[in-house]
C-alpha cells in the first residue's frame, strides 16, 4: 500500500520516558528497615558482650570462692602431700558429676574432690608460679572453666613448698545462661524491630498521604473534572499547591486573554483587508493586479501567523475530550454548508474514544481535513475514528478522512502540506488547510499521512500519539 | 429583496451596502448589535449579513435572537475569525452560511444569492415556470427562451415573486421588501411596475402569471403547479 508521510518531515516516534523510580514509600521503608537492622543488630551484639562477659567474671568469683574454701581446710603432710576435710561446705565437691570440681597439689603429691570420680576428661592440673592467679576457659582447657591460685606451703622444718589450688566447673551450665540470654535478647529486640517498622509505616502513611491528594487532584485536573487543587493541604505543601494552582489559573486566564486578542487582532487586520479585497474587484482589479496579489498574500501570510500564534495557547493538560461529537458537529456543518452539492457525509466510529486534545484544536485539525474533503471532493465523505496505538495510560487516535475526488498526488503530498499551496485551483480557498492541519498535528507529536481511498479519492489520516 | 447589513467597520458596510443595492436588494445598515438585533427582529429581513466581531450584542448573540423569535430568513456570518470552533457555533446557532473576511465581494452576492434562492425552495439557480425561465444568479430573464428586457425594479418585484410563489403578497409587503427603510414610494408605483411586468411576461394574456387579489395584493402562479 502506497502511503505519502507530510513533507517529508521525520515521523515523530514515541520517546521512552523515564522509568517508574521505586516509590517514596518503598525507599523510605526499606531505608529505615535496614539503618534499624544495623542498629539493633549493633546494640543486641554489645548487650550479648557485656552479659557473657559479666557472666564470666561471675564464674571466676564462684570459682575462687570455692578454692578459698579449700585452702581455709587444706593441710600438707610431711611428705609434702596435700590433705583436704573430708566433708566441704560445698555440697557439690562431694556429688560425683556434679560439674564442679577442685583439688590441690604439691610437687609431691595431689587432692582432688570427689566429684571428679567418674569424669573421662578431668581438668589438667599443673603447679603455677606461686603468687600468681589463672583463669581459663573451655577454648584452652578441653571442657572447662578453670580458676588456680599458686601459692607457697611453709612446713614445719621451715621448707617452702609449691601449692596450687583449683577449682573448675564444666561450661553447660554458664553456656546454658548465656544461651539463654541472648535467645531472649533477640527474641525482644525483634519484636521492637517489628513495632518500629508498623509505626514507620503508619507515619510514612500519614506523611505522604497529602502528596497522594495532590496526585489525585492532578490526575482530576488532567482528567478535566475539576480546574484547581482544592483540598486542605499541610502548611510544609502549601506553596506547592498554591503555586500550582496559581501557574493553572494563569495559564487558563493566559490562553483566553491570548485567544480574544488574537480574535481582537484578526477582526482589526482582516476588517481593512476585506475592505481594500472588495475595493480592488471590479475595475480596480484590472488595473492593479500587482496590488490584488499583495493583498491576498497579506491576507494568507495573516491567517497563516494568526493560526501559528493560536497555537501557542495550547493548554499543558488539555482534558480527554471525546473524538466523535466534534466529527459529527463538523459533518451536521459540512452537511449544510454544501447542502447544494448534495454532500453525504459519513461518520464512523467508536463513541468511547476520546484524545488528550483541546478541543479547538480538534475542531480545527478535522474541519480543515474535512472542508477539503467536502471541497475537492465529489460529494461523498468518510470519517472513520478509532483507536490507535496503545499507550500506558491512554491509546492514541486515528482519525481517517476520505473523499471520492481526483485524489492527491503522493510526491504533491508533501508539498501540500509543508507550504500551503492550493491543490486544485478550482475551487475557493486560501490552500492552508493540509498546513493548518500538518503543523497542529505536529504539536501534539502525531502525524498526517495520506493513503489510498476506498471511496476513490484521497484518504488523510490523523495519527495521535498514546499518553 | 431586503438584506440586513450588521457591520461595525463603517466603510465595509458602506462598501456592502452599495454592491447590494448594485444588486437591486434593499438594504438595512446596523454598525453595532444592538442596532442590529433591532432591526433583525422588527424589521421584514429577506437574508440578514452579520459580522461575528461586534460592539454591544455579539453576533452569535444576535443569530441566536433571531432563531429563538421564530425568524427563519437565511443568515450569512461575516467573520475575520476563521477557526472551526466559531464556524461550527455560528452554524449550530442557526447561521446557514459564513464568509471569512477579506473576501471577493463576487463569491459574497453569490453566497447571499444562493441563500436566498435556496430559501425559496431552489436548489439551482435556473427557474422555470412554464413559459418562463430566470436565472436568478445571472439576473437574465426568458420569456419562451427569449431574452427579456426588465428595469432593474421590475427585476426585482419579479424576483420576489418568484422567490414566494403562490403566496399572497400585499403592497406594503413589496414595499418593505423592495425599498430600503427611508425610501417613501408612490403607493401607485408598484401598480404600475406590476401592469408593465404583465405586459411583458403575459403579452397575449395566455396563463396570466400575476393574479390580483382584491383588497389583499397579488399571487404569483407557479405555471408548474
Amino acid at each position: 500500500m502506497a502511503v505519502a508521510t507530510a513533507s517529508g518531515l521525520p515521523k515523530p516516534e514515541s520517546a521512552p520516558g523515564p522509568g517508574a523510580a521505586p516509590s517514596l514509600l518503598l525507599r523510605l521503608l526499606l531505608g529505615g528497615a535496614l539503618a534499624l537492622a544495623i542498629a539493633l543488630g549493633l546494640i543486641g551484639l554489645a548487650v550479648d558482650r557485656g552479659f557473657r562477659g559479666a557472666a564470666e567474671s561471675a564464674l571466676k568469683e564462684r570459682l575462687e570462692s570455692v578454692v578459698f574454701l579449700i585452702l581455709s581446710t587444706i593441710d600438707v603432710d610431711s611428705q609434702g602431700r596435700p590433705m583436704v576435710a573430708d566433708s566441704l561446705a560445698e555440697p557439690r565437691l562431694d556429688q560425683p558429676g556434679s560439674g564442679l570440681n577442685a583439688g590441690a597439689l604439691t610437687p609431691y603429691g595431689a587432692w582432688s574432690s570427689p566429684s571428679l570420680v567418674g569424669v573421662t576428661e578431668a581438668p589438667r592440673a599443673r603447679l603455677i608460679e606461686r603468687g600468681t592467679e589463672l583463669f581459663r576457659g573451655p577454648a584452652v582447657d578441653g571442657n572447662w572453666y578453670v580458676y588456680a591460685i599458686g601459692l607457697g606451703w611453709e612446713q614445719p622444718d621451715g621448707e617452702i613448698i609449691d601449692l596450687t589450688i583449683w577449682a573448675a566447673e564444666d561450661p553447660g551450665r554458664f553456656q546454658g545462661t548465656v544461651a539463654g540470654f541472648r535467645g531472649d535478647l533477640w527474641r525482644w529486640l525483634g519484636l521492637a524491630a517489628l513495632l518500629v517498622i508498623i509505626a514507620q509505616l503508619v507515619i510514612l502513611l500519614l506523611l505522604l498521604r497529602p502528596l497522594r491528594q495532590v496526585a489525585v487532584e492532578v490526575a482530576e485536573i488532567e482528567a478535566g473534572r475539576r480546574e484547581a487543587l482544592q483540598r486542605s493541604y499541610p502548611r510544609e505543601l502549601q506553596p506547592l499547591t498554591a503555586n500550582l494552582n496559581a501557574l493553572l489559573a494563569t495559564e487558563r486566564d493566559n490562553a483566553r486573554h491570548y485567544r480574544k486578542a488574537l480574535a481582537d487582532l484578526a477582526h482589526a487586520l482582516k476588517t481593512p483587508l476585506a475592505v481594500m479585497r472588495s475595493r480592488l474587484d471590479g475595475d480596480l482589479l484590472r488595473e492593479a493586479p500587482a496590488l490584488s496579489s499583495a493583498v491576498d498574500d497579506m491576507h494568507h501570510l495573516l491567517r497563516r501567523q494568526l493560526e501559528r500564534a493560536a497555537r501557542s495557547t495550547r493548554r499543558t493538560l488539555p482534558p480527554p475530550v471525546a473524538v466523535l461529537p466534534f466529527i459529527q458537529r463538523l459533518a451536521d456543518s459540512l452537511s449544510r454548508l454544501y447542502a447544494e452539492s448534495g454532500l453525504e457525509v459519513e461518520v464512523l466510529g467508536d463513541d468511547e474514544v476520546s484524545a488528550r486534545i483541546d478541543g479547538r484544536d480538534l475542531m480545527e485539525l478535522c474541519g480543515n481535513l474535512m472542508d477539503n474533503a467536502a471541497k475537492y471532493g465529489a460529494g461523498r465523505m468518510r470519517v472513520t475514528v478509532s483507536e490507535g496505538a496503545r499507550g500506558l495510560r491512554q491509546p492514541g487516535v486515528e482519525i481517517l478522512v476520505e473523499d471520492n475526488g481526483p485524489g492527491i498526488a503522493p510526491e504533491r503530498f508533501g508539498e501540500l502540506c509543508a507550504r500551503g499551496v492550493r491543490g486544485d485551483e478550482r475551487r475557493e480557498g486560501q490552500g492552508l488547510g493540509l498546513a493548518i492541519a500538518q503543523e497542529l498535528v505536529e504539536a501534539y507529536a502525531g502525524s498526517l499521512e495520506l493513503l489510498p481511498s476506498t471511496l476513490g479519492g484521497a484518504a488523510i489520516r490523523i495519527a495521535l500519539p498514546p499518553r | 429583496m431586503r438584506i440586513l447589513v450588521i457591520e461595525d467597520e463603517e466603510a465595509l458596510r458602506e462598501l456592502l451596502g452599495r454592491a447590494l443595492k448594485r444588486e437591486g436588494h434593499a438594504t438595512d445598515l446596523a454598525a453595532d448589535g444592538t442596532d442590529g438585533l433591532h432591526y433583525a427582529t422588527e424589521y421584514p429581513v429577506d437574508l440578514a449579513i452579520v459580522d461575528l466581531g461586534l460592539p454591544g450584542h455579539g453576533g452569535m448573540e444576535i443569530i441566536r435572537s433571531v432563531r429563538q423569535r421564530g425568524l427563519k430568513y437565511p443568515i450569512l456570518v461575516l467573520t475575520a475569525r476563521s477557526d472551526w470552533q466559531d464556524k461550527v457555533q455560528a452554524l449550530e446557532l442557526g447561521a446557514d452560511d459564513y464568509v471569512t473576511k477579506p473576501f471577493r465581494i463576487e463569491e459574497l452576492m453569490a453566497r447571499v444569492n444562493a441563500l436566498l434562492r435556496r430559501s425559496a425552495g431552489h436548489a439551482a439557480p435556473e427557474v422555470r415556470f412554464g413559459p418562463l425561465e430566470v436565472n436568478l444568479s445571472s439576473q437574465d430573464v426568458r420569456l419562451e427562451e427569449q431574452l427579456l428586457e426588465l428595469t432593474s425594479f421590475e427585476y426585482k418585484v419579479l424576483e420576489y415573486f418568484i422567490l414566494h410563489p403562490d403566496q399572497v403578497v400585499s403592497k406594503m409587503e413589496l414595499n418593505e421588501h423592495l425599498y430600503d427603510e427611508d425610501a417613501d414610494p408612490d403607493s401607485n408605483v408598484i401598480e404600475v411596475i406590476i401592469g408593465r411586468l404583465r405586459k411583458k411576461l403575459d403579452p397575449d394574456s395566455s396563463w396570466q402569471p400575476i393574479e390580483t387579489l382584491r383588497g389583499r395584493g397579488y399571487r404569483f402562479r407557479s405555471a408548474e403547479a
